[in-house]
Order: structure tokens, then C-alpha cells, then sequence
């Protein structure tokens, strides 16, 4: 029986923590999904609460409870429904690794045959065509039309694109601005000639299985530019290299986020702005970058260089709210996820910014997705652009 | 909108040690946990140590357990009624937690039975002067045998704080050895 084999990769760290978990109740309060849905099933605690059984089960334990086929769909329901977002960890006061416990846990419901059709079509799309949205492959550099982008043999720099950047219309511009401002700044860099998917989609999903072999793609195609940095658009992406692939490339390649490299070239002076705008603005944490990053004050530096009129949002920093697009929540719940972007819309209305900016392809989705439902006045733009059309 | 706790900067990935639980543990409700902590040592002290605490005894008795332990009832009630109105009352408790609020409400009662002398029981309900009055006699005996019972059960089963240091330092222990295994 499939149920049986369900958490089967819970290693000892991870089953001990199902019983040294606080009860506090810390991660409830603060978890966006579970305010959305009023699901108890999605609430952290209460997956913590429901797993514990079935490792209860597992070892043998008294009063540990049954384990049947239905509820631990239940369970795996309330695994996907969440955003890998971190507030949880965040709040624990054990400090335990959350987010690495929600993918060890998809992990084993995608092995046990629990996993949901969506991911499994994208892990299709991934396997055929090197990127999540099943488009040809040789389309990935599409978005370079009309500019200079060079792809060179021998590089200080790599950008890596990400598939969001590169195959998402409404992105296309924001990773071009990312070019021009690394042209402006005279950087020695390039893009992959064959750059596929970083495999974070995989990582969320579960589907593991080809993860390596993707890795493999990028891993030599780096080792070969004998690139020392690599600059990201993209937060997940940006994770996956810092926690995967740096096992392979080691410490000497440095992983950045545009937003650091951008700021690193006006604080040396490689690329000087414009008059500072008087346009009201605001910034969105997103939570790869900021919390599970650490990369925080960067972007506000940036941005009160580019405005005079640069806001906080209510709950930012390292306890931004999620803008509910995150660890593939978008494919399982959509009105949901767009809900929780709506929070995030309405407090930008409320302290009256005009542009909401963001940092993440994916927090741009959902939010200018949001945005424009809601009709709302609020832009939402990527950082690159507004820095792009700033450079003197 | 979702709980905005301000939460202090922190690493990612993270490092799971006792520094950083007893850093994490001490924002949880600090007042009630410190409360629990000074009633359940002085507790020990009046019983391990008592025939050698000399003047100390009537001070650690009478001030320490006795009047923390009044203060102490009134924060429990707010802790409780805080429990019953939140979210974590249907999400995370289980029923080795409801044991654990048990275990608090026969202490209090034995506690407050063996400090008062009037014994407010017989004034809030005086209809069980007759039941209760013989059990007053072994008050004192059933709250030290349950603060024992309960430092077991808090150790052994889920839920329990000490059982959760407990598994944390196992969690550490465990990630320093794979550490060392790697490198």
C-alpha cells in the first residue's frame, strides 16, 4: 500500500522534530495560506500535528492513530497548499528548518504517487523541453531580440535567465533592462548558450527524480565560461544555486540577485541615475530574497536612490507577508493565491503608492495579475526597469 | 490580515542548537514560562532540600511558591482563556497538552488548599466542607506526588517542554555528527 510508504525519506532529524514540536501555535498565526483558506489542513502546526502520527505509526508508538489512503491525501492537500514562504520558520521558536521539511515531505507524497497532475504535467514540460511552460526550448533566448546580449565562451559574469524571464511576455522587459544595466555598467558577462530550467519548480513539486541531470546541463556549461560570478533575476532560482548547485561549483563562484549586483554598481559608481523621481513608491519583499536570502537592505538603498518619494510596505524586511505566489501555490489554488496577493495590493493602496516593485518573476506575476483584476491604480513594476529607465 | 509578528533577523539555512531554542523559547509567553519555572524550583527545593534550607525554608515557602504561586493562578487564567480564543486551540494541541493543563489545574488547587488557612474552597462552595475537608489532609502529599507525575510526563510525552529540549539537542547532536560525517 502507497500510504504506507508515505514520509518514508523522514530521516531521524525530521521525525524527532514531529514530537520536540512546541505546540506553540506561533507558525499558525502568522502563515498566509492558512489566514486565506481557514483550512485547518493547511495550517503548519496542524501538519506537523497530522505527520506526527503516521511517523508515530512508523515506529511503532502507542496512540498513534491510523493511516488510510484518504487521509493522507488530506494531508498532502495542505503540503501543496502553501507557499514555501518561511514565515513559519521564521516564527518557530526552535528555529527548525521548515521549509526543508514541507519539500522533504512533498518529496516523498510525489514518490508515493500522491503528487498533484499539474506538477507532473510541468515536470513533463521540463523533461521535453528544458523549461516549465512547454515551449520550445531554442524560443529561450527570444527575449534578447533587439539588443546587445552577448553569449561568449569565456566570461567573468553569467546571467542566469530563469524561465519565468525568458519565456513570460509581461518579464521579457525586465530581463532586458537587466542586460542593458549590466552593458551600462561595462560588465564582463554572459548568458548560457544552452541554459535550461534551474530545477527549483522540480524541488517544489517533489519530482526530484531528473533534478540532477538538469543540474548537470547548467553545472558544465558554467564550469566551462569559468565564470567567478552568477547574477539572477529570479529568488528561487538564485536559492536552488546557493543550496544545490554550490556543492558542485564551490565557494568560489559568487551567487548574487540582480539587486545586489545593481546596487554594487551604484555604490562604486559603474553606473550613475538620474535626478531622483518624486514618484510615490513601495517595495515587496519577496520572501526568497529577503527572508530566505538575507538580502534586505540592498534594495531599499537602490530605491531611494532612484525616488524621493520611496515607502514601506506594512510587514516587510525579514517579516514580509508572502504575496501568495510561491512554491507552485498559484497551480493549486489560484483564487486563493491571488487572494493573498490582494492583502499585499490593498496595503500598497493604502499608503498610496503609485508603483509597487518587486524583485521576484514571481511575486511580478501574481501581483500585476492581482493589480490588474482589482483595477487597481497601483503599477507593479520589476526593479530593473525602474533602475534601466534611470541610468544617465 | 496575518499575524504581523516583528520577528529579528535570522540566517537561513538555520542553525539548530539549545542557544537559539532558549533564544526562540524565551519570546513564548516569557511571563507564564518564567512563573512555571521559579514555581517548579523553589517546589523541588521545599521538598529535596527542605530539612537543610534552615530560615530560608519559611521565605522560599511563604514568598517564592506561595505568593508567585497566587500570581501564577491569575496569569494561568489569562494564558487559558488566551488558548481557548486562539487559533492554535484547534490546530496543534493535542490531548497530551490537555493532560498537561490538567496537571496545572489539580496544582493550583492543591496548592491553594494547602496554603490557606480557611481553605477557599469551603467559601466558594461550602456545600463540600464535608467531601472535601478529610482530602485537605493529603493536599500537600498529592501536589508534590503530580509536580513529580508531571516532570515525567512532560519528559516522555509530546508536547511536554522538556521533552522538546529533549529533542532538540538530540536534532543538534544529530546534525553536528552529519557534519562531521561530511567533512
Amino acid at each position: 500500500m502507497k500510504a504506507e510508504k508515505f514520509l518514508g525519506n523522514f530521516g531521524r532529524s525530521e521525525s524527532l522534530w514531529m514530537y520536540a514540536c512546541a505546540r506553540c501555535g506561533e507558525c499558525v498565526d502568522v502563515c498566509p495560506v492558512y489566514e486565506e483558506t481557514a483550512d485547518e489542513y493547511t495550517a503548519p502546526g496542524f501538519k506537523i500535528k497530522k505527520m506526527r502520527g503516521l511517523v508515530g505509526r512508523k515506529l511503532g508508538l502507542p496512540f498513534s492513530g491510523g493511516i488510510s489512503e484518504q487521509g493522507i491525501k488530506k494531508i498532502v492537500k495542505g503540503l501543496y497548499e502553501c507557499t514555501l514562504c518561511g514565515r513559519c520558520w521564521s516564527v518557530c521558536p526552535y528555529n527548525y528548518d521548515l521549509v526543508s521539511l514541507w519539500e522533504t515531505a512533498r518529496e516523498s507524497a510525489f514518490e508515493t504517487g500522491f503528487g498533484l497532475d499539474s506538477h507532473v504535467e510541468m515536470i513533463n514540460a521540463v523533461k521535453a523541453e528544458n523549461n516549465i511552460f512547454n515551449r520550445p526550448h531554442a524560443r529561450r533566448k527570444d527575449w534578447t531580440k533587439g539588443l546587445d546580449v552577448p553569449v561568449k565562451e569565456k566570461a567573468d559574469t553569467v546571467y542566469f535567465v530563469g524561465c519565468l524571464m525568458s519565456y513570460r511576455g509581461q518579464l521579457k522587459p525586465a530581463a532586458k533592462a537587466m542586460a542593458t544595466i549590466m552593458n551600462a555598467a561595462g560588465e564582463n558577462w554572459t548568458t548560457l548558450e544552452n541554459e535550461v530550467c534551474c530545477g527549483v519548480p522540480l524541488k517544489f513539486s517533489g519530482g526530484t527524480k531528473d533534478l540532477e541531470e538538469l543540474m548537470e546541463i547548467n553545472i558544465s556549461a558554467i564550469e566551462s565560461i569559468g565564470a567567478r560570478k552568477i547574477v539572477f533575476s529570479c529568488p528561487g532560482c538564485l536559492r536552488m544555486f546557493r543550496q544545490e548547485y554550490s556543492k558542485a561549483l564551490g565557494k568560489k563562484v559568487r551567487m548574487v540577485h540582480g539587486i545586489e549586483l545593481i546596487d554594487s554598481y551604484i555604490q562604486s559608481g559603474r553606473i550613475k541615475l538620474k535626478d531622483k523621481l518624486a514618484e510615490r513608491m513601495t517595495y515587496h519583499d519577496p520572501c526568497e530574497l529577503s527572508r530566505l536570502a538575507g538580502v534586505i537592505e540592498e534594495p531599499r538603498r537602490i530605491f531611494n536612490s532612484v525616488t524621493s518619494g520611496f515607502v514601506e510596505l506594512p510587514g516587510n524586511k525579514f517579516n514580509v507577508v508572502c504575496c501568495g505566489g510561491g512554491g507552485l501555490y498559484k497551480a493549486v489554488d489560484l483564487d486563493k493565491s491571488l487572494g493573498i496577493a490582494g492583502k499585499r495590493i490593498g496595503q500598497a493602496e493604502e499608503i498610496n503608492a503609485a508603483g509597487l516593485m518587486t524583485a521576484c518573476p514571481s511575486c511580478y506575476m501574481t501581483l500585476s495579475q492581482t493589480a490588474r483584476s482589482k483595477k487597481s491604480n497601483v503599477k507593479v513594476n520589476d526593479f530593473a526597469e525602474v533602475v534601466a529607465q534611470q541610468i544617465e | 490580515m496575518t499575524g504581523q509578528k516583528e520577528i529579528s533577523e535570522k540566517k537561513y539555512p538555520p542553525d539548530v542548537n539549545y542557544r537559539t531554542v532558549l533564544k526562540g523559547l524565551a519570546r513564548l509567553d516569557p511571563f507564564f514560562h518564567l512563573l512555571m519555572a521559579i514555581l517548579l524550583i523553589t517546589g523541588l527545593m521545599i521538598d529535596l532540600l527542605g530539612p537543610w534550607l534552615g530560615g530560608w525554608l519559611w521565605s522560599i515557602r511563604t514568598i517564592a511558591h506561595g505568593y508567585l504561586g497566587a500570581l501564577f493562578i491569575l496569569v494561568f487564567i489569562v494564558y487559558i482563556v488566551q488558548v481557548i480564543y486562539s487559533k492554535k486551540m484547534r490546530t496543534v494541541l493535542t490531548a497530551t497538552n490537555y493532560v498537561d493543563f490538567l496537571f496545572y489545574i489539580i496544582l493550583i488547587i492543591t496548592g491553594m488548599t494547602t496554603a490557606s488557612a480557611n481553605k477557599p474552597w469551603i467559601d466558594v462552595i461550602p456545600g463540600l466542607f464535608h467531601a472535601l475537608s478529610p482530602i485537605a489532609e493529603f493536599t500537600p502529599a498529592i501536589h508534590t506526588a503530580v509536580t513529580y507525575v508531571w516532570i515525567v510526563f512532560s519528559t516522555v510525552f509530546p508536547g511536554g517542554i522538556l521533552h522538546g529540549i529533549a529533542s532538540v539537542y538530540l536534532i543538534s547532536h544529530l546534525k553536528k555528527k552529519s557534519k562531521m560525517e561530511r567533512s
